[in-house]
């Protein structure tokens, strides 16, 4: 009795390029900005030459394409008798194959129907929900002067606060539910299920919600367990998504064999809402580095959790009056309040110097003095990891301040738009004129990304010629995130005066936002590539 | 549905006209030897009437306990090594040899399973389980019983049974 744990058919449905896709998005915008267009599209290399290819799911559209597709079809081709509840009951018990609903039909109807726990025609179905007076439920055996009550065509009657625990706890099979009464087979409708909860829940039988069906109860658990079973099918790993990701094709992807000099086979595939992961390992994306690498690093920093410790203790004051610090949003460019001293926050080095040497800032100077000579080389080892996870770190939380001032930007944005809609006096603005920013805030986020996972990438790197390529497109990287990241916490602190500020503020700076992000996603794309060739000409190599 | 495991069961009165009944029941070969307060624990004695394979004097125990989650999740059933003390016969009590009842007590049966609903009740199990010796034709232990008691958890509820056939 397995009404839907083996889905396995094909699905024909477009699938997304991971490369072109990409590369769209980002530069479509080009056009309307006419400082950046410079560079011709052909001037760019591909992004990583990979050849996944994959789906970007959500339950309600996976639900609506997988499921109900051929429940509309089937609806519109009318099999006799059948009403709209029956026929998707037929479907889900036949795993969604609408070819089998329908030779069974009309092959023998009545076994079907039997079969799926439905009264066999020309019976039809008499369900109730209804309110009775003087219930004796068997299930809870409460005595009720008024009540809820749900029963089938069978007339097997319960009240409704039991039904709802039965089914509560049904749901999590993801197969159709059947009536309470032990050998009673008869299946209670998708419709209802959610009827039943809705009177429930919301504790009153007046307001109806109804679902678009695509959000049913039913078809959710069922769905969620037909991604959970399925190896082609994964999570998206970023908290709180609920998006989930199809992988049509990828390169033979083989764990144990594998020589890893290929950066270009790893699977990174893109969720529905836009957050890239690794379909192997099922980290974020880690693009320069393999998933070995990653592993390898993780665990490390698992192992090493006691040097945080020690990082935290050191990188929270200002290098010149020593006076704490406190980091707010994403951008590292750092102004002591107390005695105005510009720094870095990664390296604590003076700000002004950054501009001609940033470089520096990211460099792990392993000759740097006759004291550093004396010391230990476990010390020195230590000392390398330190600095390679500082960064790594240090961009990781740069990344949840960024996503901050971006998401309050966006914010204001957007209320300001809608509130001169509302006031329909003119409108100075409209909202293609704000489009840009999601795909500045998608550009930074995944500039910083790749930012952070250069420093793992690099902490494994064996030293060579190659490495100065790779250390200056990092810094490429890192000036343009830094510049992008500190325009926008600018604009959220500089504007005291409201809304309307911070979206003037925003319209200024436009050009120069759009133009930043574009150049992020360039050196991203220069710094992954990069990474791709010289591994793949064995140029760059990992100290594994 | 978020469900605080402190205060009364959610289905207290259902507890207890169970319990009533089960005090009133008179099952033949069903006896009730031991109960908690809570009517969530109980310790049943189990003889087989009309099969040469568990003479009629042969007494097995069952210990079944009413989860917070009952009855809409079946109840947690098992057969264990029970003595009854003011029991002159008190012949040492055995877990019954049967094709899907493991040697820990674990009993693999679709009631206990996929086949509850809300409505069975435990003098259904009870009748289920006598009836499960009472039909029995081989005296045997199931095919997988050693590597199952070596690795199987102290709940049977724990276990995801797959039900080697429906006729039993
Ligand atoms: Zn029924
Ligand atoms: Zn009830
Ligand atoms: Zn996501
Ligand atoms: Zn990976």
């Amino acid at each position: 009795m397995s009404d839907s744990d083996d889905h396995d058919e094909d699905h024909e449905y477009q699938s997304f390029e991971f490369e072109s896709d990409y590369e769209d998005e980002y530069f479509d915008n080009q056009s309307e900005n006419s400082s950046s267009s410079t560079r011709s599209h052909n001037e760019r290399v591909s992004p990583s030459k990979t050849s996944t290819s994959f789906n970007e799911w959500t339950l309600p559209k996976f639900i609506l394409t997988v499921f109900l597709d051929k429940y509309q079809k089937l609806k519109d081709s009318k099999l006799g008798g059948c009403t709209d509840d029956d026929l998707l009951i037929l479907l889900h018990y036949k795993r969604w194959q609408a070819d089998e609903v329908i030779n069974d039909f009309f092959d023998n109807p009545k076994k079907l129907f039997e079969q799926a726990g439905l009264p066999v025609p020309p019976q039809k179905s008499a369900n109730h929900l209804k309110s009775t007076t003087s219930f004796d439920c068997s299930v809870c055996c409460e005595s009720y002067k008024q009540v809820m009550v749900y029963e089938l065509s069978c007339s097997h009657r319960y009240c409704l606060f039991c039904y709802h625990h039965y089914i509560y706890n049904e749901l999590s099979t993801g197969k159709l539910i059947h009536c309470i009464q032990p050998d009673c087979a008869l299946t209670i409708p998708h419709g209802d299920i959610d009827k039943i909860f809705d009177i429930v829940e919301h504790d009153s039988s007046i307001i109806k919600i109804t679902k678009p069906l695509n959000e049913n109860r039913l078809l959710v658990a069922s769905a969620k367990i037909f991604v959970d079973s399925q190896s082609t099918y994964k999570w998206c790993p970023a908290p709180d998504c609920k998006g989930f990701t199809e992988l049509v094709s990828s390169a033979t992807f083989d764990e144990a064999t594998l020589d890893y000099k290929d950066i270009s086979i790893i699977p990174i595939v893109r969720c529905a809402e836009s957050h890239e992961f690794c379909f192997s390992c099922n980290y974020e994306n880690h693009l320069p580095c393999p998933c070995w690498v990653v592993k390898k690093w993780i665990k490390k920093c698992q192992d090493d959790s006691e040097t945080i410790n020690w990082i935290d203790a050191n990188t929270s004051a200002c290098p010149n009056c020593l006076s704490s610090i406190e980091k707010n949003g994403g951008c590292n460019h750092m102004t002591c309040k107390k005695c105005h001293h510009e720094f870095c926050w990664v390296c604590l080095g003076n700000w002004s110097e950054h501009n001609n040497s940033y470089y520096k800032c990211n460099k792990f100077e392993q000759d740097m003095s006759e004291i550093e000579m004396k010391k230990s080389k476990s010390r020195l080892t230590l000392q390398r990891y330190l600095h390679f996870y500082k960064r790594f770190t240090i961009h990781e939380s740069s990344m949840q301040g960024d996503l901050k001032v971006l998401k309050q930007i966006n914010n204001v944005a957007v209320m300001y738009l809608e509130s001169r809609r509302k006031d329909s006096s003119v409108t100075s603005l409209a909202w293609s004129d704000i489009q840009f920013l999601p795909d500045a805030i998608r550009a930074l986020s995944n500039g910083r990304k790749t930012l952070k996972w250069t420093y793992c990438f690099a902490y494994y790197l064996m030293d060579s010629n190659f490495q100065e390529i790779f250390e200056s497109n990092q810094d490429y990287l890192n000036r343009t995130v830094e510049d992008l990241s500190e325009i926008f916490e600018k604009i959220t602190t500089t504007s005291t005066k409201g809304d309307s500020d911070i979206v003037k503020l925003i319209m200024k700076n436009k050009t120069k936002i759009i133009n930043l992000s574009n150049t992020i996603s360039l050196r991203q794309k220069t710094l992954i590539d990069g990474a791709y060739h010289n591994l793949k000409e064995g140029l760059m190599k990992f100290d594994a | 549905m978020p469900r605080t495991p402190a205060g009364p069961h959610p289905f207290q009165r259902r507890l207890l006209k169970e319990y009533q009944g089960l005090v009133k029941a008179n099952l033949p070969g069903i006896t009730m030897v031991q109960h908690a307060d809570t009517m969530s624990e109980y310790i049943f004695r189990i003889q087989v009437q009309h099969n040469p394979l568990y003479p009629e004097n042969d007494r097995y125990y069952l210990s079944v306990r009413i989860t917070r989650e009952y009855p809409v999740d079946s109840p947690q059933v098992q057969f264990i090594k029970y003595e009854e003390l003011d029991d002159e016969e008190a012949s040492e009590a055995k877990i019954p040899i049967h094709p899907h009842i493991y040697s820990n007590g674990h009993i693999c049966l679709n009631l206990l399973g996929d086949d509850w609903t809300p409505a069975c009740s435990v003098e259904s199990v009870l009748l289920s389980v006598q009836s499960l010796l009472g039909t029995n034709q081989v005296l045997e232990r199931p095919p997988d019983n050693d590597s199952y008691v070596r690795h199987a958890p102290l709940n049977p509820k724990l276990t995801k049974f797959t039900y080697h056939d429906d006729d039993v």
